[in-house]
């Protein structure tokens, strides 16, 4: 039997598609935590990304009539991935490896407020760092890696699932998906290996 | 680092392990390799290491909602918002001025099948020898290397003082024959291309801020 929200889903969308611009603003508030971590994951720029998240919405809402029968996250997904792949071509690149020397407390525009779980200081602390060390091997990766291994890693999503987001087909998903994350492994052992185990052993 | 690790496990096959996704022919394969490959081993648990650390990453806290106002869905799109139209009127404009020169120089060095249009265009291409640069000089340019060596010089140096007041301009000059048709239109033809161009370009210009 179908869940609630997926019949909400579908009557939401009906609506927005007729002009409702309420009913399209709960799809927002529904999604935008999922568009807005996505698109901070892929730009590594918290300003950037909210920028990348309105336009991505507003284009949203705009295409609504091109969505048909399909779930509206992946969709919205590749709206979001796409319009961060164009932010990444047509701004001048802040060298995005800044973040690597910049503390939490001088660039406070470009991190994001972080999502805080129930957890102790120092778990927080460690956490952030894994975060940020997982961010900067990210914007080593080319954009079309990085979107796979963040769509799947970092949100959960399917090959098919992430199939349908980026338009490619499963296989390219799986080759992208491995070869992101064999760069990302290689990368943290070469500049935090104690975040991996063979550091631990010899 | 080996990544080519070619009798060993590729980083795809550890990557689907991960993921549970290898069939469980190739799963076995893959497994009793592990237990006796130690490099193999290593790269296998730093990927599976580098997956948890990814989903361990925190989550980015929207700064504020993102929901749409009235007035957002009015504003058309600010971005990239230059109409279909407009590049394709000046992709085919710069198109067809191309071709108008490139048709134009080609009939000016053809001259065989071409007799009576080289004759006239002789006096002014190598009236540009010795005048002074003018807009006129940027088609004709490859028409004075070829056309000079023909035998129409004679002519040509009669009438190269009557047609010194001719080049700048385009149109025909009382004192020299009249060129053909053809000839007067390429020149036509290239001028409109050109404000054509430049007035598309500007709308482009103008599109964007």
């Amino acid at each position: 039997m179908p869940s609630p929200n997926m019949r909400d889903e579908s009557e939401l969308i009906r609506a927005a598609k007729q002009g409702d611009v309420a009913a399209f603003n709960e799809l927002v508030l529904r999604y935008q935590q999922q568009a807005y971590n996505v698109a901070y994951r892929l730009l590594g720029d918290a300003d950037w990304a909210a920028d990348a998240t309105q336009d991505a919405f507003l284009k949203a809402y705009q295409r609504l009539h091109q969505l048909r029968g399909s779930t509206f996250r992946p969709w919205l997904l590749r709206i979001v991935t796409n319009t961060c792949y164009d932010l990444l071509r047509h701004r001048a690149r802040r060298p995005a490896q800044s973040l690597e020397a910049t503390d939490d407390d001088q660039d406070p525009d470009h991190l994001p407020r972080w999502q805080s779980d129930v957890e102790t200081p120092e778990e927080a602390a460690m956490r952030h760092e894994i975060g940020h060390a997982v961010q900067e091997g990210l914007l080593h990766l080319p954009p079309e890696y990085r979107a796979v291994v963040v769509l799947s890693d970092v949100e959960g999503l399917s090959y098919e699932e992430i199939s349908r987001s980026l338009g490619i087909p499963v296989g390219t998903v799986k080759s992208r998906l491995s070869r992101g994350r064999a760069r990302l492994r290689d990368y943290l052992r070469a500049h935090h290996p104690e975040l991996l185990p063979s550091s631990y052993r010899h | 680092m080996g990544r080519l690790r070619s009798h060993h496990v590729s980083d795809e096959e550890l990557s689907l392990l991960i993921d549970g996704q290898l069939d469980a022919e190739k799963r076995r394969r893959v497994e009793a390799h592990l237990r006796t490959c130690a490099q193999c081993r290593r790269a296998y648990e730093d990927m599976r290491a580098t997956v948890l650390l990814l989903r361990q990453a925190p989550r980015a806290v929207p700064p504020r909602a993102f929901t749409l106002t009235e007035a957002d869905v009015m504003r058309p799109s600010r971005r990239h918002s230059r109409p279909l139209w407009l590049r394709w009127a000046t992709g085919l404009v710069a198109l067809a001025l191309v071709l108008v020169v490139a048709l134009d120089v080609f009939i000016a060095t053809a001259p065989h099948e071409f007799g009576p249009e080289i004759v006239s265009q002789a006096p002014q291409a190598t009236n540009v020898l010795s005048a002074s640069p003018s807009p006129a000089v940027r088609g004709m340019a490859p028409r004075v290397a070829v056309v000079a060596p023909t035998p129409q010089k004679e002519v040509s140096v009669q009438e190269k003082r009557a047609l010194a007041p001719v080049v700048p301009q385009e149109a025909s000059s009382p004192s020299s024959p009249p060129p053909p048709p053809r000839y007067d239109l390429f020149k036509w033809l290239e001028v409109g291309l050109v404000g054509m161009l430049g007035v598309l370009i500007l709308l482009h210009l103008v599109w964007r801020s």
